[in-house]
């Protein structure tokens, strides 16, 4: 790269300092109006300052049992679904990368077919089929009179078990790696799981790394599933649960205390933001290695 | 061959299983021999079948429902569905709002992706150029893609509040009359477009990040050597290097406008009067508030056929671009 002149570097630092400002302004609007008090907010001058600092809102909200509750179901959601994808991921993608047989090919054509279909044009048949599952919830064997798997952990834990997006990234990354590790393994005798967990397990952390974060992420704020299928409150998720109490915090007929309205907002995003720095390295490595080139 | 297959294998087998009959062995051998050749395709297999089955029960299977789904009348989850043919299609493409909304989602996905890529390829750039404090402009730029949208779209329609909203007091502060951007469809589009910018635009950065740093160095030195211009540098090799990108962007943004949900359903409720209502909220309110399943699935059909379209014309594109 040639030498930048002054005006250059003013420019570029310019614009992303500018941009930043306003990316980073709705977070920094939440946190100082989390901090003050409802007066503070109401004088809001661009961004809130609090004339006395408390954080007594925060330890409010976190010694809230409903918060907690929420903060628990979505992380074992988080947990569960993190735990599948990548086991899931992982021997798909040995099966598909390594192993040579009939058909194999036509089944990951089918598998990544599926990826073309938008996840909302199959809400609703997939939510009857939730509803109508055989035997579950006070369902007979023809699927009717109860509520199905309405309103139970089933309902969150169930769907999605096939990560496709996964075991796609993961292939790709399994293509990579010389089928000489293969062969190893296979003239030591090394059976297929010990093959898969001893072995590539360790070459593929990047990828591992990149998955976590993206089904934290997508787990941790997915709406509109648990929306359709959780009604009871001590089932909700943290997506749901709390813009259903940030709702019900200001309407009509009661005081809205705004820095609590806040104070449930940001203790929403401190978890995914906390994962995203702990793994960005892996995750933005992975996302060069196996390149989103087309 | 049996018989060659009988002398030599009998002995070997009868000490392994204490006995037998004859043909019972030649039998078991073949098996053996057969399990051998094809080990590869019976551990896949064994492996990949309740993955296969569990994809037809929870993917294969939502996806053949709808299209009957939508040739059905049903109300409510009790009873069975009725065939009503092209019924529902009929209402979608004659009644109500629905064309209105499907067309109002995608000139929102194209305005919010012609956005993105815009401010998404400008960051990239500007952080490519070995800046300082890149990692932490990254950061900040990735922190929306983060959060939970709802929570996020709670938040603004907090701000927004015709009564007392911080937007509204700054605006009386400012000595400017206040807007009731409930009432207006104009307003509640810009905020619903600004939102998902602001929420979406920082994948495509680090997507676009990525695609810079993928690029070949020597193209660069080359075109030095042969004395370009760094504008010619940036429009003939850095364009052209990151198309395939932009495609892959292009194709996931069009199918990703007719998912944007949260910020109608939280912020303008699809309102005022409809105004910003758009397809996939409109299928919600089909499917969860009057419960008219038939028709929740004929939109998701037309949803579906429009996604497919789309893909393969983006696809066709690419490829012939590239060749």
């Amino acid at each position: 790269m040639q030498k930048r002149t002054r005006l250059e570097s003013f420019i570029i630092y310019g614009i992303l300092a500018a941009g930043s400002l306003i990316m980073f302004y709705p977070f920094l609007f939440q946190l100082m109006a989390s901090l003050g008090t409802n007066r503070d907010y109401y004088a809001t001058f661009i961004v809130p300052i609090p004339t006395e600092w408390q954080l007594e809102r925060y330890i409010q909200v976190f010694t809230d049992p409903q918060v907690y509750r929420l903060y628990i179901n979505t992380l074992i959601r988080c947990l569960w679904y993190i735990f599948t994808t990548c086991i899931i991921a992982l021997v798909a993608s040995y099966v598909f990368s390594k192993l040579r047989f009939k058909g194999r090919d036509t089944v990951f054509l089918i598998f990544l077919a599926s990826m073309m279909i938008p996840s909302q044009v199959t809400l609703v048949p997939t939510y009857l089929l939730y509803v109508r599952w055989p035997l579950a919830g006070g369902n007979d064997w023809l699927g009717q009179g109860g509520h199905g798997m309405l309103d139970s952990w089933a309902a969150l834990l169930v769907g999605g078990l096939v990560p496709v997006y996964a075991i796609f990234l993961m292939k790709q990354m399994m293509d990579s790696l010389p089928f000489d590790y293969e062969e190893a393994a296979r003239v030591d005798g090394s059976g297929v799981f010990h093959t898969i967990f001893r072995i590539y397990f360790p070459m593929t952390r990047p990828i591992l790394a990149a998955l976590i974060i993206i089904t934290f992420i997508g787990i941790w704020n997915d709406y509109l599933w648990p929306l359709i299928v959780i009604n009871s409150m001590d089932m909700q998720v943290i997506a749901t649960g709390i813009s259903s109490l940030m709702g019900e915090a200001k309407q009509v007929g009661r005081v809205p205390d705004y820095p609590s309205i806040f104070a449930l907002a940001t203790i929403t995003m401190i978890p995914p933001i906390l994962v995203y720095l702990w793994l960005q390295k892996h995750f933005i490595q992975a996302f060069a290695m196996t390149g989103v080139k087309g | 061959m049996s018989r060659i297959l009988n002398k030599k294998a009998i002995p070997r087998e009868t000490l392994v299983s204490g006995g037998g009959s004859a043909p019972d062995n030649v039998q078991s051998i073949r098996l053996q021999k057969w399990m051998r050749r094809h080990k590869e395709g019976i551990i896949g297999y064994s492996i990949l079948s309740p993955m296969i089955l569990y994809f037809s029960i929870f993917a294969v299977f939502p996806a053949l429902f709808v299209i009957y789904l939508s040739l059905t009348e049903w109300t409510g989850v009790a009873g069975l569905p009725e065939w009503v043919g092209i019924k529902n299609f009929r209402t979608f493409f004659t009644q109500g709002d629905y064309v209105e909304t499907l067309i109002r989602a995608g000139v929102y996905g194209i305005i919010i992706l012609f956005c993105s890529l815009i401010i998404g390829l400008l960051i990239a750039l500007l952080l490519n150029q070995k800046v300082f404090g890149s990692g932490a402009i990254r950061t900040i730029w990735y922190l929306p893609v983060l959060v939970p949208f709802a929570v996020v779209a709670q938040m603004v329609n907090t701000l927004l509040s015709p009564v007392d909203g911080v937007v509204k007091q700054m605006m009386v502060r400012f000595g400017m009359e206040p807007i009731v951007f409930q009432e207006s469809a104009l307003w509640m589009s810009f905020w619903l477009i600004i939102i998902t910018v602001w929420k979406g635009v920082g994948s495509t950065v680090i997507i676009y990040l990525a695609g810079l740093q993928g690029i070949d160095t020597t193209l660069y030195e080359a075109g030095k050597v042969d004395g370009a211009s760094r504008l010619k540098i940036f429009w003939y090799i850095t364009i052209p290097c990151l198309r395939p990108i932009t495609m892959f962007l292009l194709i996931t943004g069009i199918i990703g406008s007719f998912q944007i949900f949260e910020p109608v359903q939280l912020i303008t409720y699809g309102g005022p009067h409809g105004d910003t209502n758009i397809i996939l909220y409109r299928i919600y309110q089909d499917a969860f508030q009057a419960f008219n399943f038939g028709m929740a699935s004929a939109s998701s059909v037309v949803v579906l056929v429009v996604t497919l379209i789309l893909s393969v014309m983006q696809y066709r594109i690419s490829q012939r671009r590239i060749t």
